[in-house]
């Protein structure tokens, strides 16, 4: 440790703690526009200024390394001057478009101008103009306004690990871009937007679209993916106008992926804002009450064992324990939240948890990932697995289609079981690098168990982190990484038929809780099917009673990451038409159908999850699980198939129902994912 | 078009032109001194409107084009020129306001909503 005095105050912290750090303990804020916390340290802006006793000059407090009884001045002449004359030199390029620019508001220089700029220019000749690039359908550029500060660049190459934008000439013709025009091919790239400190970066679907004083800020999370990223919504006038992410070190740090990010246009596209009835083979507008009367005449008295449910990928928990107790008041084991046919073993938490948390991955090393591309899957994690693997050694393994970027080096095993079978009995060569850590993980992707041998691959992955010690009380190494927010949360409230109790044959009512992604086709004709959620797709226009729901921005809800972390997303925007809240509709349905809910507020629901299972009691916070009980799953590893695993995500731009009603999603679609490869017309 | 100011016009100036709406165009006689150029004025055909102007003399009026554009259309996407109608009945009112019958879209137009087969 270091003792470093800061106008005065004295601080200690670590050696190699650069100046910048110190003053920042001490409680200084330095101006900076180059320096990130969690980006390398480039030192071009030199907007950081100090000065330090005994220096002859003022210093770039970012890139200085503190000494021991170092004495550090941030408000004197001499640093004022300086800042003022790096101000000064970084404004002669920037043009005074602020009026117009979409920064405006939260701009970095402007603020840092109010303090040190100029109020005139002595700047007579021209200013540097610079082509406006493409990169992509979602970051637009304003390349006039850049300073330079390659936040992007080190953002892009440290971060996202695709190192495709760069800077070209020096001095005044340096100009940042992608050296050959092309779209940014990472599912991070929104960041750039939010780490650019000017307004070179800005918005492309949000450009124009507001000021930042306008909108009204709602905290709330992202469930489009399961990482469960801390979300900001950016609101006015009944509109979502913008997604940011909010920093949450153990989950999301300050990243979010660009699913959640941009496709809230979805939210206004193919919504379902009225009850729809289905009369003479037809369906018609309705009103709530002849939804549910009609609800009533076919669901009253049907026996429990032949209603059915099913919940799909975004529902919130509250929605999700009304239907289960509304089911149960029917006498209906027939719940089913699994939809994609994943065979998650619902019997105990280890099984369908990703047990290591997100924040441990920066404490394992050595991982196995089998049947899953993170990168896709949740992109936010596949930063963090990347930042680790750049931290050390850190041998990656992955099981699956070859030729995947995961965007870090790993060490591609095989492509299906057969490469599980050689883990299993230790003749693999993986098997020693797993071996040897000491904190090793894997990572099992929902995916890879939505099929016929799903429970064999789940069983044969718990053998293979019991054999590769991954299975300690102090460590649990063991994760199944989920695709959307609301799958875990249906798993921990036991959203799951009981295994022994088979229906005794096709329901003769089903009710479909968001479950966009059921099979259509799989109902028979003559069942009587209730569909709840917010947006209309297959299994919607397959239903005989359809319910106008919320979509996750539109209601106050409790969400399960994939560690199991318990967040809460609040009402930003309020929904459509005559949508309500989903635990609403279902407690208004349990009253027609004479199995009344015994809960009227949010409050009581929540005190209902609680009673279910405790975990919900605690939201927002994760305890560290070692594994105490080291019996796998049921399932026999001898069944494997043969069959390589596929992946369970193939367009990252629209795997969800918001984001294939979105517009802005569907461009991504279309610009990004890999074309058929035209033949060239020489071969 | 008063009769005092169509005698100082014919006496101060000279008559350029006379536009597809009635409105005449003048230009003095002597250049201003400070200008270096003659004054340029109309005379409108009704009441004082200067958005009645339509753009190939309103270039000429404000000196942008030593001589009047021809007012022959040249392009199949150019409009009629209007003047500004705010504060007239036929002034613009978006869908849904009182005087254009006061019926809003139900769901407000500000999302699309599903319908079957859609």
């Amino acid at each position: 440790m270091a003792k470093v005095t800061v106008d005065g105050v004295e601080v200690e912290v670590p050696n190699g703690a650069s100046v910048l750090q110190a003053c920042e303990a001490a409680g200084k804020e330095i101006p900076r526009f180059c320096y990130h916390e969690r980006l390398s340290v480039a030192g071009n802006c030199r907007m950081c200024l100090v000065e330090v006793e005994k220096a002859p000059k003022p210093i770039a407090s970012c890139s200085y390394p503190v000494a021991d009884g170092m004495k550090v001045f941030t408000d004197t002449p001499m640093v004022r001057n300086g800042r003022r004359g790096v101000m000064e030199f970084l404004l002669i390029n920037h043009p005074l478009d602020c009026p117009i620019c979409d920064q405006g508001g939260e701009c970095d220089l402007q603020d840092e101008a109010v303090a040190y700029g100029m109020d005139r220019s002595r700047f007579q000749e021209g200013k540097r103009s610079i082509k406006d690039k493409y990169v992509g359908p979602l970051v637009k550029t304003i390349m006039n306004r850049c300073i330079h500060c390659t936040r992007c660049v080190r953002f892009c190459t440290e971060v996202a690990g695709v190192p495709e934008l760069g800077a070209t000439s020096r001095g005044e013709t340096m100009e940042i871009g992608t050296y050959v025009e092309k779209a940014l091919t990472t599912e991070l790239s929104g960041n750039l937007i939010d780490i650019c400190p000017v307004g070179a970066l800005t918005s492309r679907p949000y450009a124009f679209a507001s000021r930042p004083w306008e909108l009204r800020k709602t905290d709330s999370v992202d469930v489009l993916d399961a990482t469960g990223c801390n979300i900001r919504v950016d609101t006015r006038a009944g509109e979502v106008l913008r997604i940011q992410p909010r920093t949450n070190d153990e989950v999301n740090e300050e990243w979010l992926h660009d699913r959640g990010r941009f496709s809230f246009d979805g939210l206004k596209r193919r919504r379902l804002d009225r009850p729809w009835v289905k009369r003479d083979g037809k369906l018609r507008p309705a009103t709530w009450a002849e939804a549910f009367d009609a609800i009533a005449a076919r669901m009253k008295g049907l026996p429990g064992e032949r209603i059915g449910a099913a919940v799909g990928d975004l529902v919130d928990a509250e929605a999700i324990v009304a239907l289960k107790d509304l089911m149960a008041g029917l006498g209906s084991h027939n719940l089913e939240c699994r939809i994609d046919g994943a065979a998650v073993d619902a019997s105990r938490p280890d099984f369908w948890r990703f047990n290591t948390t997100i924040a441990g991955i920066d404490e394992a090393d050595a991982l196995l990932i089998i049947g899953s591309n993170p990168r896709q899957e949740a992109p936010v994690l596949n930063a963090r697995i990347r930042r680790r693997t750049l931290a050390g050694t850190f041998p990656v393994g992955y099981i699956g289609p070859r030729g995947v970027n995961l965007t870090y080096g790993h060490d591609w095993l095989g492509e299906g079981p057969e490469t599980l079978r050689a883990l299993l009995d230790g003749s693999h060569r993986f098997s020693e690098a797993l071996g040897r850590a000491e904190r090793p993980m894997l990572i099992l992707g929902r995916g890879a168990l939505a099929r016929p041998d799903g429970a064999a691959v789940l069983a044969a992955a718990w053998q293979v982190a019991s054999r590769h010690n991954m299975l300690r009380p102090d460590w649990h190494g063991f994760n199944l990484l989920h695709l959307f927010g609301g799958q875990v949360g249906a798993l921990e409230l036991g959203f799951v038929a009981p295994p022994d109790l088979a229906p005794p044959g096709p329901p003769q009512a089903l009710w479909l809780l968001g479950a966009d992604g059921f099979d259509a086709s799989r109902i028979p004709a003559d069942t009587f099917v209730v569909y709840q959620g917010h947006h209309g797709e297959a299994a919607a226009a397959r239903a005989d009673v359809i319910l106008p729901g919320c979509a996750y921005t539109e209601k106050e809800g409790t969400w399960v990451n994939t560690e199991g972390r318990v967040q809460r997303g609040r009402l930003a925007v309020h929904p459509p038409g005559e949508a309500r809240e989903d635990w609403k509709i279902i407690r208004a349905a349990s009253e027609v159908l004479g199995a009344r809910l015994p809960y009227d507020t949010l409050a009581a629901v929540r005190a209902r999850l609680v009673e279910v299972n405790p975990v919900f009691a605690r939201p927002d916070r994760l305890e560290r699980r070692g594994c105490e009980d080291k019996s796998g799953p049921a399932g026999d590893p001898g069944s494997l198939s043969d069959a390589p695993f596929a992946l369970p995500i193939s367009n990252y731009w629209q795997a969800d129902v918001v984001s294939r009603a979105s517009e802005t999603m569907a461009e991504c679609a279309r610009v990004l994912l890999p074309a058929v490869p035209e033949r060239i017309a020489a071969e | 078009m008063s009769f005092m100011l169509r005698l100082s016009s014919a006496l101060s100036g000279r008559k350029i032109g006379t536009d597809r709406f009635g409105n005449v165009y003048f230009e003095g006689k002597r250049k201003l001194p400070v200008y270096g150029r003659a004054r340029r004025w109309v005379i409108f055909n009704g009441p004082d409107d200067p958005t009645m102007v339509p753009p190939e003399w309103h270039a000429w009026l404000h000196h942008t084009t030593p001589a009047p554009l021809s007012e022959t259309k040249r392009y199949a996407w150019q409009k009629e020129h209007q003047p500004n109608l705010t504060g007239t009945p036929a002034a613009y009112r978006p869908a849904g306001h009182d005087y254009v019958g006061g019926r809003q879209r139900s769901n407000g137009g500000d999302y699309e909503a599903w319908t079957p087969g859609s």
